[in-house]
């Protein structure tokens, strides 16, 4: 019943493995800016500043900044997986820093091995284009997985919202005159049934 | 100020605990949570441990980015070991009722005949189920859903898919005077989805039943063919402080769902002499289709999941119509960029259905190094061909219902303008694991029942083969697939297993009890 993790040597082997074609495939996807890494004395919870700033280059890729529509960039998705992550399990986080260290320190384009948050934002985005194809199915693997967290995490954040028309929570928005306040007490329980006696069969 | 009605103390622990009950019941799902409150209205005394924590109403506000990471296991990050499908459970008290969208389906007949005669299970057709799927109906206040409930988006399904000659049905669901706020899956902050944490749970407690929450099993003590303890972790939810639980009982039931429970056993090298435990592993596989309208449809607004359509439940496929919060549905579209921003940006324009089946293929669970669940499960090909009818059903009920662009969420991002697209963009999808978004909600039958022990991991009733006093009772049980949402099967298998405990003392209580310790 015991099975190994993925090993860092397979992860690694899959990023290299995407070498040849990764400037050469276009996609209906834009990049913008870059960031940096933190700087020194930046907080952080889980990341080093190295696998921040991949998880945050990469979000911007995928997620990209649009003109009246954040994306995440603007939403702050590395910070706040950042957060989200020094509470999960060992598995996830040991699996989430090798994927980020993968997309870091090995990108290999034009000939030779550069790091992901040093490209330019198109080729960025050609990078990542290319795991989303690629031969090997860690490396689809490890796009979906990338597309689905950085997906997820730009969008629960309520600074996306008003550019999508969703209103958020009614908690603290409306009740109707209902009584809809889940802070107070509720006296009774709505169901009755709960507590009542069964006197079917 | 008057008292909240659920019967709830605050979690605390400043000590390690030692208790002692007739019954231990690890889980709060919908087979735990039934299984404890029907012996404790039987007149046993009961101990529930639970490994989430509790949550009520007033710690649901409704964010994604807050509750997903509470109320789900690995914060609804968990996936297959391909990663191919994200699997979602709940892990808190009222397991994954506290984050359902209160759907309710009697179990199908064929199915249940199937495991009569296929897995020697006696009195289990669907009349022989009849008594205890009445009372859980009962609890639950189960109805079928008003047509004034429906929001636009299960409207739109249903108008789709009678222009294209379908049936298509309202839900029963399991809610009492739902205000229809829309966040069933994040916990209703109103007590009106009747998820075990709001009905069974409490009846419990109201029947002498004790809840540990934030309470982990580890292991067992045990004695011949018999265990005598679990124990366990309690963590301080305040304080983080561990303490140790020990419970005594004559009897235990193991409710942690379909992959927790085969882990806990297998971890600690229980019920496993069929080689079965953690084997035959369905997960109904699911997959969606996003219709986008010229007129908003604010499908967040009201009940997300309102209709469905049955036809091809006989081929082993539901067409149900569900919505999702903005930080699920981006996940859900696998497809990124500044195309799938500009979908983004029509959010309130989308309606959203998901194609459910009834699965032919199987997988496994089984316990990585670091003492987590690994899950093995491939879409088999026969699944993949109800995948593309499904899909393209769905396909054409948004156009037939007025959509003026359908997206299929596949990573190569595929939006379809007509309906004369449908056949080849979706028979050229490439189904491989990480292609299409493919997700489950409902997991089953890593601990089945079968009446050969061989061919199972418990008898019919639930009870591990090999153990005297070692029950499973959630979803784990279903030697096969069911093909509908499984809550109230669940449920009513635990209320069956209770009636049969209840009805022979002598074999499950048989020992010096420890009746009214807890």
């Amino acid at each position: 019943m015991t099975t190994p993790a993925i090993s860092r040597r397979q992860f690694l082997s899959a990023a290299l493995g995407l070498a040849g074609g990764a400037l050469a495939t276009s996609l209906p996807l834009t990049g913008c800016a870059p960031t940096a890494y933190p700087g020194p004395g930046t907080p952080l919870a889980f990341f080093t500043p190295k696998q921040w700033g991949a998880l945050d280059a990469a979000g911007r890729a995928l997620w990209p900044d649009l003109p009246g529509q954040p994306g995440a960039g603007q939403a702050g998705m590395a910070t706040f997986a950042d957060v989200l992550f020094a509470k999960a399990n060992p598995r996830l986080q040991a699996d989430l820093r090798q994927l980020l260290d993968a997309i870091e320190d090995l990108t290999w384009t034009t000939g030779r091995l550069r790091p992901f948050t040093a490209l330019k934002p198109a080729d960025q985005v050609a990078y990542l284009a290319a795991w989303r194809d690629g031969p090997l199915a860690l490396q689809r693997r490890a796009f979906a997985g990338l597309v689905r967290l950085t997906g997820m995490l730009t969008y629960m954040t309520p600074a996306t919202w008003p550019a999508i028309a969703y209103p958020g929570p009614w908690i603290g928005r409306f009740d109707f005159g209902m009584g809809l306040d889940n802070q107070g007490p509720l006296a009774a329980c709505p169901n009755p049934n709960v507590f009542r006696k069964w006197e079917g069969a | 100020m008057s008292k909240d009605w659920l019967p709830y103390e605050p979690v605390a622990y400043d000590r390690d605990l030692e208790l002692t009950a007739d019954a231990c019941v690890i889980g709060t799902g919908a087979g735990g949570a039934v299984f404890a409150s029907e012996l404790a209205e039987g007149g046993r005394s009961v101990v529930m441990l639970e490994k989430g924590n509790l949550y009520t109403k007033q710690d649901f506000n409704q964010h994604e980015r807050d509750m997903m990471p509470k109320l789900f296991e690995e914060g609804g990050a968990r996936t297959t070991s391909d990663g191919g499908i994200v699997v979602l459970h709940g892990n808190c008290v009222g397991g994954s009722t506290t984050v359902n969208w209160a759907i309710c389906f009697d179990p199908p007949e064929q199915v249940l005949e199937d495991w009569t005669t296929g897995w020697g299970l006696p009195d289990l057709k669907l009349a022989d189920l009849r008594p205890s799927l009445d009372k859980v109906r009962f609890v639950l206040n189960v109805r079928r859903l008003d047509e004034r409930e429906l929001n636009a988006n299960s409207r739109l399904l249903m108008d789709g898919a009678r222009k294209l000659g379908l049936r298509a049905e309202r839900f029963e669901h399991s809610r009492t005077a739902c205000v229809g706020s829309g966040f069933c899956i994040l916990g209703c902050a109103y007590d009106r989805k009747q998820s075990m944490l709001v009905t069974y749970v409490p009846r419990a407690i109201h029947h002498g039943a004790r809840l540990l929450a934030a309470a982990e099993v580890t292991g067992f003590e045990r004695s011949g063919d018999r265990i005598t303890a679990a124990v366990g972790v309690l963590t301080d939810p305040t304080t983080g402080r561990k303490h140790r639980v020990r419970v005594r009982a004559d009897l235990f039931a193991v409710a942690g769902g379909a992959i927790s429970t085969p882990v806990l056993l297998a971890k600690n090298g229980l019920a496993n002499t069929s080689g079965r435990l953690g084997e035959n592993l369905t997960v109904h596989p699911t997959t969606a289709v996003v219709g986008m309208f010229d007129t908003p449809v604010r499908g967040f607004e009201g009940i997300h999941f309102g209709s469905y359509v049955p036809d091809f439940e006989p081929e082993g496929i539901i067409i149900e119509s569900v919505f999702a919060y903005p930080g699920l549905m981006a996940s859900a579209m696998l497809a990124a960029g500044e195309r799938s921003q500009k979908l983004m940006a029509q959010y309130d324009h989308m309606a959203a259905g998901i194609v459910l089946l009834h699965d032919d293929g199987r997988g496994r669970v089984r316990v990585d190094g670091h003492g987590l669940p690994v899950i093995d499960y491939l879409v088999s090909p026969k699944d993949q061909a109800k995948f593309r009818k499904g899909l393209k059903t769905l396909a054409r009920i948004y156009f037939a219902a007025g959509a003026r662009e359908v997206v299929i969420p596949h990573v190569s991002g595929p939006v379809l303008t007509s309906p004369d697209q449908v056949d080849r963009v979706i028979d050229g999808l490439d189904l491989a694991p990480n292609r299409l978004a493919t997700f489950s909600a409902h997991q089953m039958g890593t601990a089945a029942m079968a009446a050969d022990p061989t061919k199972g991991v418990t008898d019919p009733w639930g009870r591990v083969h090999g153990w005297r006093n070692l029950m499973v009772v959630d979803s784990s049980l279903m030697p096969t697939s069911l093909g509908v949402n499984p809550q109230i099967t669940i449920a009513a298998l635990a209320d069956r297993a209770a009636r049969h405990v209840l009805a022979e003392p002598a074999r499950y209580f048989g020992r010096a009890s420890y009746s009214g310790s807890v």
